[in-house]
C-alpha cells in the first residue's frame, strides 16, 4: 500500500510535466492541425534558460526565504517568456507561409525545427547530461501512509496553476473565445474580423509559456537535463494528447497525469526498461481502438 | 440620396471554365435596402464571397466607401466595416451565443495583443463593454434565454437570427444577408422584415440575398437580378418584375 501511494504521488508529479507539455501539442493541433514536433525540444529550452538564468545570478544550490521566491521567479518567468517567443518565432518563420501546403510539409518542417533546435541546444551546453542546482530544499512531509517531498508538491502546484490560468484565458477572455472560433472554423472566424494570423501566434505563445512552465519544473525537479531531453519527453506528452483526445485541452490534462501515473506504476511493476514500451504501446492502442481519445473532440474546451 | 457604399466595377470570378461572375457592375446606395435574387448557381453567393474577401476577384474592383477592397483579406475587410452572415450557418457550435456575438464584436476590438495577455485596465474595459453590448443584441434578437447555450443547441430559427446578431456586433455599415428567410415560416418571415428594416432604420446598408420574393419585394428599395454570373436586370420591385429577362429566367413563376 505504501508503494503505491508512493508510484502514485510519483506519477501525478512526473504527469504534471506531462501535462503541461502536452496542452501545446493539443492546442497548436487544434487550432493549426498541425503536430509540432519541436514542441518537445522547446520544452528542453525552458530548462536550458533556467538554467541559464540561475547561472547568471550565480545560484548553484539550496534557496530559502525571499530569494527562493525571487530566484526562481525570475528563472521560471525568463523560461517561459523565452519558451513563448520561440514558439511564436517557429510558426512566424516555418509553418505560417506553409498553412495552406499539404499535411506532409508542416509535419517534416516541424521535424526539421525539432532538429535545428537539439543542434542549437548542443552546441550551446554540449552533449552530456548537465547538472540542474538544487535549488528547492526537499523536505519530507508525511501524511499518514504517504510521504511527499516539497519539490512533488511545487511540481504540482505550478503545473496545476499554469493549467488553472490556461483554463481562464481560454473560456472566459475574448482571446480565448477567438482561438476557441478559430479552431472551429476558421474562415468564418475571419470574416468576423479576427485576425486569424494572431490568434494563431497567441497559440503558439501560450504553448511555448506552458512548455517553458514544464522546462523550469523538470530542471527543479530532475537536477538534470540535457539537450534531448525533450524528445522522449515530448513524445510521451504527445502520446498524452493522444490519450485524451486531441485537440482537446482537458483531454491533454487528464492524458498527462495518466500516462505519467502510468510510467510510474510501469516502472515499478514491470521494470524501468520497460516503461517506454509501455506508453507508446498505449499510444498505438488508443489510436487503433479510439483514435479520438478519452474525451474526444466534442468538448467545448477544444482549441 | 447617398454616395454609394459599394460599387462593383466590372468584377469577374472563374472557376474553372465556368464564369461565376461577369464582368459585373452595380452600386449600393448608402442607407439602402438592396436585394440581389436570381436563379440557383446566379453567382449571388460568389459574390458575397468577393465583396467578404472569401475570395478573390479576377478582375475589377469592389469599391466599399470609395476605397478598392477587392482581394483583402476578409478579417481586414470586417474591420473596415461589412459583415455578413452565410446561407449554410456558420456559426461557431461550441462556442455560446453570447460568445459567438461577442466574437462578431471582434472587428471592433482596440486591445492589443499585450493588454488581453495581461488583462490591462484596456482589455477590461473592452471587454465588458463587449459584453454588455452582446447581451443587448441577444436580448433584442430574443435570444436572451439562450445566452448560455452551445449555438449549435438552439433551434434553427434562433440559430438564424443569432447569425445576424453576431453580424451586427461588429457594426458594420454595410450588412450582407445571404438568404435570411431560408427556412423560415410565415411569422418568422414577418419578424424578420421587420428587424431587417430595424437595422436599416438605425443606420446600416443592407444587401440581402433572397430567393423568397415577397421578402424581396417588401423590403428592397432596389434589386438587382443575376443570371450565369450576369446582371440581366436592375430596378425597383415592379420594373424588375416586369422584365422579360427576368420573367425568362424565373421560366415565368416568380414564385412568391
Amino acid at each position: 500500500m505504501h508503494e503505491f501511494l508512493a508510484q502514485l504521488v510519483n506519477g501525478i508529479s512526473l504527469g504534471g510535466i506531462y501535462a503541461l507539455i502536452a496542452i501545446g501539442y493539443t492546442m497548436v493541433y487544434g487550432i493549426a492541425e498541425l503536430i509540432n514536433f519541436a514542441h518537445g525540444d522547446v520544452y528542453t529550452l525552458g530548462t536550458f534558460v533556467a538554467l541559464a538564468i540561475f547561472g547568471a545570478l550565480g545560484i548553484s544550490g539550496e534557496l530559502h526565504g525571499i530569494a527562493l521566491v525571487v530566484d526562481s521567479g525570475l528563472a521560471l518567468i525568463g523560461a517561459a517568456v523565452c519558451c513563448g517567443l520561440i514558439g511564436m518565432a517557429m510558426e512566424r518563420l516555418a509553418y505560417r507561409r506553409l498553412r495552406n501546403a499539404p499535411r506532409l510539409a508542416p509535419l517534416i518542417t516541424a521535424i526539421g525545427v525539432s532538429f535545428i533546435l537539439q543542434n542549437l541546444m548542443q552546441l550551446w551546453k554540449g552533449s552530456a547530461p548537465i547538472p540542474f542546482p538544487a535549488v528547492l530544499p526537499n523536505p519530507r512531509f508525511d501524511l499518514g501512509p504517504v510521504s511527499i517531498t516539497a519539490q512533488q508538491i511545487a511540481v504540482v502546484a505550478l503545473a496545476v496553476a499554469a493549467m488553472f490560468a490556461l483554463q481562464i484565458v481560454v473560456t472566459r477572455t475574448r482571446t480565448g473565445a477567438a482561438m476557441r472560433a478559430v479552431a472551429q472554423d476558421r474562415q468564418a472566424a475571419s470574416l468576423m474580423g479576427v485576425d486569424v494570423d494572431r490568434t494563431i501566434a497567441i497559440t503558439f505563445l501560450i504553448a511555448g509559456l506552458l512548455a517553458g512552465v514544464g522546462g523550469f519544473v523538470s530542471g527543479v525537479y530532475y537536477q538534470s537535463t540535457w539537450f534531448l531531453n525533450g524528445f522522449s519527453a515530448g513524445l510521451k506528452a504527445f502520446t498524452a494528447a493522444v490519450l485524451g483526445g486531441i485537440g482537446n485541452i482537458a483531454g491533454a490534462m487528464l492524458g498527462g497525469f495518466l500516462i505519467g501515473i502510468i510510467e510510474s506504476f510501469a516502472t515499478w511493476l514491470i521494470g524501468g526498461q520497460w516503461s517506454n514500451v509501455t506508453v507508446f504501446a498505449i499510444l498505438i492502442l488508443v489510436l487503433v481502438l479510439k483514435p479520438s481519445g478519452l474525451l474526444g473532440e466534442r468538448v467545448p474546451e477544444k482549441v | 440620396m447617398g454616395a454609394p457604399i459599394l460599387e462593383i466595377r466590372g468584377v469577374s470570378k472563374r472557376f474553372g471554365k465556368l464564369a461565376a461572375v461577369d464582368d459585373l457592375s452595380l452600386s449600393v446606395q448608402t442607407g439602402a435596402i438592396f436585394g440581389i435574387i436570381g436563379p440557383n448557381g446566379a453567382g449571388k453567393s460568389t459574390l458575397f464571397n468577393l465583396v467578404s474577401g472569401v475570395s478573390r476577384p479576377d478582375s475589377g474592383e469592389i469599391l466599399f466607401d470609395g476605397v478598392d477592397v477587392a482581394g483583402w483579406h476578409s478579417d481586414a475587410i470586417a474591420r473596415a466595416g461589412i459583415g455578413r452572415t452565410f446561407q449554410n450557418l456558420r456559426l461557431f457550435g461550441y462556442l455560446s451565443a453570447r460568445e459567438n456575438v461577442m466574437i462578431g464584436g471582434h472587428a471592433r476590438l482596440k486591445a492589443t495583443l499585450f493588454d488581453s495577455l495581461l488583462n490591462t485596465p484596456r482589455a477590461r474595459r473592452e471587454e465588458r463593454a463587449a459584453l454588455s453590448r452582446a447581451d443587448e443584441l441577444l436580448a433584442r434578437f430574443d435570444l436572451a434565454a439562450d445566452a448560455d447555450r452551445f449555438a449549435r443547441n438552439l433551434p434553427y430559427g434562433g440559430q438564424r437570427r443569432l447569425e445576424i446578431a453576431r453580424a451586427l456586433a461588429g457594426q458594420p455599415q454595410l450588412l450582407l444577408l445571404d438568404e435570411p428567410a431560408a427556412g423560415a415560416n410565415a411569422a418568422e418571415k414577418r419578424a424578420l422584415v421587420d428587424l431587417v428594416r430595424a437595422i436599416n432604420a438605425a443606420g446600416t446598408t443592407v444587401v440581402l440575398i433572397e430567393h423568397d420574393m415577397g421578402v424581396v419585394m417588401e423590403l428592397c428599395h432596389r434589386i438587382a437580378v443575376l443570371d450565369y454570373g450576369v446582371k440581366i436586370a436592375e430596378g425597383d420591385g415592379a420594373e424588375v418584375r416586369a422584365n422579360p429577362r427576368v420573367i425568362e429566367a424565373y421560366l415565368g413563376t416568380p414564385d412568391a
